[in-house]
């Protein structure tokens, strides 16, 4: 059986596409919303999203077997926060200059809710390594998302790349402020999760439950 | 093993949270003099920036924390007869033998749009004009009040803003477009910027209470700091 068939290649390939958190499950949109005016603290929010969620998922399914059901929650936010300390630590100590840009944003991983809703979902009634392939996806699938609006926003809004002026588009371009600032992030998702839902992603089966 | 049990259930949520402290913990003591270090070195290399004593970009730690050490004194403490608000007195000096008076600096902390921003304000040896200007500190969000920190917003101190005389506890004025010659404003005025209109609202509150208070204990200090603005050693 190839990767792809296998438990963890299906929950790693799903949640990039057909189950994307974002524009599918509608998880993780206030930071989608809040960092995605300029495409680099997006990558680093993105990296620590992926390492926070990957690892929560594969802890939470390591300890499935003990964690209390009436607890359930509670542990999943200790295990999230940690790894979310974790990345904290870790950038303020050995890349402060990234520190600085997003020190504000690393705290506010632990209330994403594609952790939370992956854990729950997923990682604590399955075994370890689709779970870990699971947060994995998930995290991947939300930075796809992300780094689309991103780019669009960055670019129509500053005329900028990753903080680089892109040459000559000032004189065909006239920058909307209007897309860096909280509006823009509402109609630029909103315009993705109708592209998304349209004209790429197929129906979801309806026909009742298997 | 019963699960249910409310024994276990507590034992495994203290076991669970001794874990998980105790690793974070390790993990914060194991890099805190890495993060001291990285602190101190980013302040330093911030006060080379502010006064212009060299490119932090060009010189390693060593020659920062040397440059710092020959360069700058911060031995004296400014008082507010006013207010009783006290604050080191930084002091820059263009040579070694600390003769050339570059500038005044002083620290300035309060609330922006969402959380404390901290930072530091340079002014020139005769008060008159801002200098530079960096922010140690900031929670505000990126790509919006964060952007405070981008040149198109501090090149505007290190182009020097006349700071003097300081008029109803305001030593500058926000402005949304440029004043005109001869307007009260002119040449005393900080542009804002869009997108950060309410940090921007917030720096200026911040910078006028601590140049207001920085002036005012400047011209109440003592004969030997007050000697120092002229180039005094």
């Amino acid at each position: 059986m190839s990767f792809k068939n296998s438990a963890s290649g299906t929950a790693l390939l799903k949640n990039l596409w057909q189950d994307n958190p974002v524009f599918r499950q509608v998880l993780g949109i206030c930071s989608t919303l809040a960092v995605t005016n300029l495409v680099l603290n997006t990558l680093l929010m993105c990296g620590g999203l992926i390492f926070a969620t990957a690892l929560t998922s594969l802890t939470v399914s390591l300890l499935r077997d003990y964690t209390p059901k009436q607890v359930r929650m509670m542990v999943q936010v200790l295990i999230a926060a940690a790894y979310v300390i974790v990345v904290d630590i870790a950038i303020r100590a050995f890349f402060p200059e990234v520190h600085k840009v997003i020190g504000p944003y690393v705290g506010l991983i632990i209330t994403n809710c594609i952790i939370m809703g992956r854990a729950e979902a997923y990682a604590c009634k399955n075994p370890p390594l689709p779970s870990f392939c699971d947060g994995l996806g998930a995290g991947i699938g939300y930075s796809l998302v992300l780094l689309s609006i991103a780019v669009v926003r960055e670019v129509a809004g500053f005329g900028t790349l990753l903080g680089f002026t892109l040459p000559r588009l000032d004189l065909w371009w006239h920058q909307w402020t209007i897309l860096v600032m909280p509006p823009g992030a509402f109609f630029m998702l909103a315009l993705v999760a109708w592209l998304a839902n349209s004209f790429v992603v197929k129906p979801a089966n309806t026909g009742g439950a298997k | 093993m019963n699960k249910r049990h409310p024994a276990y259930i507590v034992g495994f949520m203290v076991g669970l949270a001794a874990l998980f402290g105790t690793a974070v913990t390790g993990l914060n003591l194991a890099t805190r003099p890495i993060v001291e270090r990285n602190e101190k070195l980013v302040r330093q290399e911030a006060l080379v920036r502010l006064f212009r004593l060299g490119d932090p970009a060009q010189l390693t730690a060593a020659e920062v924390v040397g440059l710092v050490q020959r360069r700058i004194d911060e031995s004296r403490t400014l008082r507010d007869p006013e207010t009783g608000w006290e604050t080191p007195l930084i002091q820059a000096y263009a040579d070694d033998a600390r003769t050339q008076l570059v500038g005044y600096a002083v620290r300035f902390r309060g609330l922006g749009f969402w959380a404390p921003i901290e930072g530091l304000i340079a002014v020139s040896a005769d008060r008159q004009k801002t200098i530079g200007i960096v922010i140690l500190s900031h929670s505000e969000t990126p790509g919006l009040g964060g952007r405070i920190v981008e040149p198109v917003f501090m090149d505007q101190f290190a182009a020097g803003i006349r700071v003097l005389p300081v008029v109803d506890g305001k030593a500058l004025y926000l402005t949304a477009s440029p004043p005109e010659p001869g307007s009260p404003t002119y040449g005393r005025n900080l542009h804002a910027i869009t997108g950060a209109t309410q940090t921007c609202l917030a720096m200026e509150r911040i910078l006028n209470e601590h140049l207001t208070r920085f002036q005012r204990a400047m011209a109440a200090a003592t004969p030997a700091v007050a000697a120092r603005k002229d180039g005094g050693a």
